[in-house]
């Protein structure tokens, strides 16, 4: 491992080392203009900086203006101003240049909160490939179900991206399975984040700044599941000393505190904090209900059920040279089933914890290193008689990271790095505990595995067209066997013209932890289970291709071809026994996966309607020998076309509309085709009739749901109160009220006239969710 | 009452719905149907039909069918005979038997194999055997504070490998009135291997009990439980794949020797 090491180190090095000197010597000017990207006020006293070998840092006038004098090449200039968000552009400098900068004040309210340093310059002379981003404004200004803004939600409106069905937040990226995404919180994996069975993701809103979806092209310091890589950040708490906003929405209501407690200090230290929670509150009107019902035999207790989730950021600048921030996440969900005889409740809910420090040794070498914890359980309890029931299963990890990043090397940013990471997985735990010990059971695996991996990645501007980002990683994990794995990770950047460039990127992934989903639904009850002897670890290799276009400022158009191999993905056996079962290994079978497809988006990113229109065709394949008779099948999240169009537009200051229409062909699913008479055993559950009856499933993906599509509106309406601000935000969700299918149920049918009690067949029936569903929203801030 | 009506609207703006769907399914290519369980004492008796398609609304039952049906153990060939007979009793259909009575061993491990031949030139086969029953059988009766009892089942079973089982309670008839019916595996033993489940609290004093526990082979117990995996997955979007297991090789369906104890208990 070691060895491997040191040669991509050297590569690096020597690479570097030949190109030392071999740039042209001629210097031109770059001029630029630094101003506030919300009032377009010139921002006086910002520091620009090359990032170079040897830096030159600038104060911009009362003009917002700077100017350098600079040989010619490509150059990354870092942006700072105090209550700004630290700016990073790239330039490529032939001949004297005018730039204008935008830099986004910190939060403080709507208006002025974060918006990535990914203008469309800046994309076009990326090497990354196939990332998406979605921004907490971006996010805020689109129609929500149920007025609950979901960030996630709004980045399955992106080219590639997938929802797993109406309404959720599960994702399919790019043909993979909803198991193969790894959600980061501030670095620390959620290992199921989701509430309320899907339907909202565990992201709240005013905790959260920005996500990054990463399809293709992966930096090296990511790795774990085959498909994407979300990585969510949360929103540093306001300079200022204190605010507290929140909202009331339908089923939930939001309260925010943020504030600075440094803010009198003039030395520059900060010390801020940014708390955001949630509840809803459903169960306050179905408890009402039930009281109201108690004398009423044949009232049935509706379950009562909420969730609730806090984050907690905190943050700690001592100097330029030492940031500490600690971020918090904790949500639960609960169910109760009061009417149930069991008393029977049901509760899961993540956990994620993390501690950072950010060091810069100096102007070329900087640090970050994490400690984190994650946490996810889940827990159904009952009681009957003596005998109290307990079936449950979680994941905890606890890793340590640490990124380093150097730029003292000319055109080169050199990434490097080491993880390591150890799990606890309490699988199918199944506990019967009787007030007579000989009663009393238990079943179910506890395994322990440790991980980890080292990284490097050179981002190198090999000339002013090509830019290389070359990286690896090397990767183990133990449990039962040790797996060494080597993930190389591969971009290329082609400028064809200033506004133009050609991408393409090849990257391996590898999964060493398994989601046992017994449905395509994201439920609480999928177990996690991680890499044995028997289950190797999953792979993927990916290449990809496309283009990025400026067009003008005004358009970004982006259009990118994949195709993606997967080698030993992991399913189950047909009846395998998934919530209670020591032997879950057994239940695995092994198999391989193919996806391609074409992504196109033309996104409109100057002006007052803003918006992007994505479109993907996709296929995507399985292959098992013990599913399906061997035969190759399209999974669930097999769609062959998407369409989204996403548009807002601000009519007033205090008026803007935005909406976002959603189409895509039918997923694969398995639908009966036939149907079988049986008897049973006499004086079992189906005796009641001569014959029972029984559908047969002959293949899987053999139908298509029918076409999907969606529209959503919202009008977000700024108040003016005395103090602070406020809004409401109106949605609709499926505006026209188009009644999509969720899933094909077939009843059977009565058939009372017959003497031998043969059943008279089925009736096709098209579930659907949601109909139409207005919400507002109330929204402050103080 | 407003508080009820407030929570009506609310839940009807996010409740689901449903409506007819008029669907092409894919074509199903009929298949060859063997059922045939065989009973220590009871004649050889199966259910020969074949697969139709799901949405046909023909009622008249497939089991028309010409064919020939072969159950052999040991040397012994016996050849199943077009035996139409309906057993309102326990409301059961067959259309091949045998008179001859199954002497079931349930230690000896002899296979038992089944041949269906039918006209369209459709061959099913499969094989099972019986197995040991179960030991320790026990039904007990616990009253809670309204005179109502649950039926603590408690077994053993002497083997060390994955073992599964049927449970299965009938109340105050041998046939009807099923209580208790459930697929049980190991994770229901405790640390002597015994097995305890319990009932709801559906006895009173002097009602029977009337049990019975099968010991499954896993081929018979995939087959049941993927049954029923089957069934629920017509009508339940979060259910796992519905495949039916079957036993039969070249067809469907299930052939299985049945490996039973059965005990009776009264409600003190």
């Amino acid at each position: 491992m070691k060895i491997i090491f040191k040669i991509l180190l050297n590569a690096f090095l020597l690479c570097t080392a030949l190109h030392v000197g071999a740039q042209e010597k001629k210097e031109c000017r770059l001029k630029g203009i630094v101003q506030n990207s919300t009032t377009n006020d010139f921002v006086e006293g910002a520091t620009v900086k090359t990032l170079t070998k040897k830096s030159k840092e600038i104060l911009t006038d009362a003009k917002g203006s700077f100017s350098y004098l600079l040989e010619v090449g490509i150059y990354k200039i870092e942006i700072t101003h105090v209550g700004f968000v630290r700016k990073t552009i790239s330039i490529n400098l032939s001949k004297d240049t005018l730039i204008e900068i935008n830099l986004s004040a910190q939060s403080k309210d709507l208006e002025t909160v974060i918006v990535k340093a990914n203008d469309n310059k800046t994309k076009v002379l990326s090497a990354q490939v196939g990332v998406e981003s979605i921004d907490r404004k971006t996010a805020l200004l689109m129609p929500a179900i149920l007025g609950e803004v979901d960030i996630i939600k709004v980045l399955q409106l992106k080219p590639g991206v997938k929802n797993s069905g109406e309404g959720t937040s599960g994702i399919s990226v790019r043909g993979g399975g909803t198991d193969q995404n790894l959600f980061l919180l501030d670095g620390t994996v959620v290992y199921n984040p989701n509430h309320l069975f899907g339907f909202f993701s565990t992201f709240n809103i005013d905790a959260i700044k920005d996500v990054q979806l990463y399809k293709a092209g992966f930096p090296a310091e990511f790795s774990g599941r085959l498909s994407s890589i979300v990585d969510v950040n949360t929103l540093k708490g306001t300079d200022s000393a204190f605010s507290w906003g929140g909202g009331v929405g339908l089923i939930a209501s939001r309260l925010n505190v943020q504030g600075n407690l440094l803010h009198k200090k003039k030395d520059g230290r900060k010390l801020t904090y940014n708390i955001a929670g949630r509840r809803t509150y459903a169960d306050v009107f179905t408890k009402l209900i039930n009281e109201s019902n108690k004398n009423d035999s044949a009232f049935n207790k509706i379950p009562t059920y909420y969730f609730y989730d806090m984050n907690v950021r905190v943050d700690y600048l001592l100097s330029d040279k030492n940031q500490f921030f600690a971020s918090l996440y904790h949500g639960r969900d609960y169910f109760k089933f009061d009417s149930d005889v069991f008393g029977s409740t049901f509760g899961w809910g993540n956990t994620a914890a993390s501690a950072h420090w950010k060091h810069a040794f100096s102007n070329s070498l900087k640090l970050q290193s994490a400690l984190h914890f994650a946490d996810y359980n889940y827990a159904l309890a009952s009681k009957f008689d003596r005998f109290n029931f307990k079936i449950k299963s979680g994941v905890k990890e606890y890793s340590l990271t640490n990124k380093f990043t150097y730029t003292g090397f000319k055109n080169h940013q050199l990434k490097f790095g080491a993880d390591i990471f150890a799990n606890q997985f309490s699988i199918s735990k199944f506990n019967v505990n009787s007030t007579q010990a000989d009663e009393s059971l238990a079943s179910g695996e506890n395994i322990n595995t440790s991980e980890g991996g080292v990284f490097v990645s050179d981002d190198w501007d090999i000339s002013n067209k090509v830019k290389l980002n070359t990286g690896g990683r090397l990767t183990y994990f133990r449990n039962q066997k040790t797996y060494i794995g080597f993930e190389p990770r591969l971009s290329l950047r082609y400028l064809l013209m200033n506004a133009l460039s050609l991408k393409a990127s090849y990257s391996r992934m590898q999964q060493y932890k398994h989601l046992v989903a017994s449905s395509g639904a994201s439920l609480p009850t999928d177990i996690w289970y991680p890499s044995t002897e028997k289950i190797k670890p999953e792979l993927s290799d990916q290449v990809s291709v496309g283009f990025t276009w400026n067009v003008k400022d005004k358009f970004l158009i982006v259009n990118e071809v994949y195709y993606k191999w997967m080698r030993q993905l992991v399913d189950y056996k047909p009846g395998a026994n998934l919530i209670v079962n020591q032997n879950l290994e057994d239940e695995f079978v092994f198999g391989k996966g193919n996806s391609y497809g074409n992504e196109f988006s033309i996104e409109k990113t100057y002006g007052k309607l803003r918006g992007w229109l994505g479109y993907t065709l996709a296929w995507s394949t399985r292959q098992f020998d013990a599913i399906n008779n061997g035969k190759v099948f399209f999974p669930r999240f097999d769609r062959r076309h998407e369409l989204s169009i996403v548009a807002s537009y601000p009519l007033s200051k205090r008026l803007t509309f935005s909406g976002s229409w959603t189409y895509y062909t039918g997923n694969a699913v398995s639908l009966p085709t036939g149907r079988t008479i049986g008897l049973d055993v006499t004086g079992t559950q189906d005796n009641n009739n001569f014959f029972n009856i029984s559908p047969v499933y002959p293949e899987r993906g053999n139908y298509r749901m029918p076409d999907y599509h969606r529209l959503d509106l919202a009008v977000i309406w700024k108040l003016r109160p005395r103090r602070g601000n406020s809004d409401l935000t109106f949605s609709a969700y499926n505006a026209y009220s188009r009644l999509n299918a969720y899933f094909i149920s077939f009843q059977q049918k009565k058939n009372a006239n017959n003497v031998a009690n043969i059943p008279g067949g089925y009736t096709p029936k098209a579930v659907t969710l949601f109909p139409i569903i207005p919400s507002i929203t109330y929204n402050f801030k103080f | 009452m407003n508080k009820k009506i407030f929570f009506y609207i609310y839940l009807l703006s996010i409740i689901a719905c449903s409506k007819d769907y008029d669907i092409k399914l894919p074509d199903n290519k009929s298949e060859l149907v063997v059922e045939c369980y065989l009973e220590n004492g009871q004649p050889m008796r199966a259910l020969i039909s074949e697969s139709t398609n799901l949405l046909d609304t023909s009622t008249t039952p497939p089991i028309f069918l010409q064919a020939l049906v072969i159950i052999s153990h040991g040397n012994v060939n016996d050849t199943l005979r077009p035996f139409p007979f309906v057993d309102t009793l326990r409301k059961k259909v067959y259309n091949y038997g045998s008179t001859k009575n199954v002497i079931a061993n349930y230690t000896n491990n002899q296979k038992y194999t089944i041949d269906v031949y039918d006209t369209k030139g459709r061959h099913a086969y499969g094989s099972t055997q019986f197995i040991d029953t179960v030991r320790g059988l026990s039904f007990t009766p616990i009253f809670n504070t309204e005179a109502k009892a649950y039926c603590l089942t408690k077994f053993s079973d002497n083997s060390p490998n994955a073992d599964y089982y049927r449970l299965v309670l009938n109340k105050n008839t041998l046939y009807d009135s099923v209580d208790i019916d459930v697929l049980i595996d190991n994770s229901f033993a405790n640390a002597n291997n015994e097995f305890i489940y319990g009932s709801g609290y559906n006895f009173k004093t002097g009602d029977v009990i009337n049990g019975r526990v099968f010991h499954l082979t896993h081929d018979y117990y995939l087959y049941l439980t993927t049954l029923q995996n089957a069934r629920a997955a017509l009508v339940n979007p979060f259910a796992v794949s519905g495949e039916v297991v079957s036993n039969m090789k070249g067809g469907l369906g299930v052939f299985a020797a049945l490996s039973y104890t059965r005990k009776s208990a009264i409600v003190p």
